[in-house]
């Protein structure tokens, strides 16, 4: 009896000294990769395109595949697939201190706008106004240097996206557990960040958001292509105007 | 017998800690009834916005009565998690079923995790509803929205 104790014990404490080793074995294991090289790409092609003390402005296309439940004032369900059109000003110490802001659907109708001044920054479309908001940092490369400076695992690829060769730095988070994700509340097992640059020229040309879904099916829940940057001493009159409704 | 129970706790305790770390949490807020909604007790809402990761925020509702009531029905008439970016709204909002029970606690919550977008300057998180908190007395009843930045 007092034997078979001992034995039930003794397998007890193997199996805990054999879980903490796997743990701790999985922790250890995955070996953070230099992400230096494609910080370097993105804050190079920042210092690039990224002009203080002037207007830039800033037009990209956005995809996504993910169900979508923002009604727009007139009743309409906003598109999943648009047009961001904005204009920043950005100051001397490279901080947005005003913008306008518009999504257009592909035949070019603005179907929202936003503007921000004085620290104020109003939603037109839904008539939204937000005070003391403070001027901030224009992310060009769509915050996805921030999503992978501090990634524990990046990798390397080389693609081609529209008939031009390109590298892809991506990177997965594993969610610690499948989360319910989305107004169809898919459950997500990881959600992976791919950014993409033009091999010859070093530009960053888009960032993707993808969802692993727990049958093992890939969804873009989110493509974000830069059409183009560019830089102005002035902003159109047409944009000064929808300034002036900032009060 | 004994040994196993502690063996077993002792197992689950090291695998919920090595896997679950808390979020980068962000503040509850709440707003109260100001007067009582059943016998001493205050009817109100709570809500919070936190960054998990660089992929995901949590958004988190709650209603409640203090001192808990069991017999007060507690919820919202809907509520709606969303994410905005440079003041405009980002499609992906969820929008959540109304809510009106009694519950042991005298409160309720719900949450949603929700994907961060990608965003060329200033992002939030933003939770929208309406708490309803039904008493006797008065029914406690709040439309705001809890906005908060997420870096």
């Amino acid at each position: 009896m007092f034997q078979n104790k001992k034995k039930r014990v003794f397998i007890g404490l193997i199996a805990i000294l054999f879980l903490i080793t796997t743990v701790f074995y999985t922790a250890a294991r995955a070996q953070p990769i230099n992400t230096d090289n494609a910080i370097k790409l993105i804050n190079d092609w920042k210092g690039r395109n990224l002009k203080y003390g002037q207007w830039t402005h800033f037009v990209s296309a956005i995809t996504s595949e993910s169900s979508n439940e923002v009604i727009l004032p007139d009743g309409q369900l906003m598109p999943s697939s648009y047009i961001q059109d904005d204009w920043f000003y950005v100051n001397k110490d490279g901080l947005v201190e005003k913008g306008v802001f518009s999504m257009k659907d592909n035949d070019g109708n603005i179907f929202q706008q936003s503007a921000y001044q004085d620290n104020i920054m109003i939603n037109f479309t839904f008539g939204d106004r937000q005070e003391n908001q403070q001027p901030y940092p224009l992310n060009i490369d769509l915050g996805f240097g921030d999503r992978i400076i501090d990634a524990v695992a990046i990798t390397k690829s080389d693609v081609e996206a529209k008939g031009k060769p390109n590298i892809v730095y991506s990177y997965v988070e594993k969610l610690k557990l499948p989360a319910q994700l989305g107004a169809g509340n898919v459950i997500v097992d990881a959600i992976t960040t791919k950014g993409y640059f033009d091999k010859e020229t070093g530009n960053f040309v888009q960032i993707q958001i993808i969802w692993t879904l727990s049958n093992g099916t890939n969804v873009v829940f989110d493509s974000t292509e830069i059409i183009s940057i560019d830089s102005f001493s002035d902003a159109p009159d047409e944009m000064l105007k929808v300034l002036e409704a900032v009060k | 017998m004994k040994i196993k129970i502690v063996l077993i706790v002792t197992a689950v305790a090291i695998i919920l800690i090595a896997n679950f770390q808390p979020a980068l949490a962000g503040s509850w807020v709440y707003h109260y009834s100001g007067v009582y909604v059943q016998a001493t007790s205050y009817g109100g809402g709570g809500k919070r916005v936190s960054k998990v990761s660089n992929a995901l925020w949590l958004a988190e509702i709650s209603s409640i009565t203090t001192p808990g009531i069991a017999t007060v029905p507690v919820g919202w008439t809907y509520w709606t998690s969303r994410e905005v970016c440079n003041g405009s709204i980002k499609p992906g909002q969820v929008i959540h079923s109304p809510r009106s029970a009694p519950t042991s606690s005298g409160t309720t919550y719900d949450y949603q995790y929700m994907t961060t977008q990608s965003c060329s300057g200033t992002r939030s998180g933003q939770v929208l509803g309406k708490h309803e908190v039904k008493g006797s007395k008065y029914i406690y009843r709040e439309d705001w929205t809890q906005s908060e930045y997420i870096p």
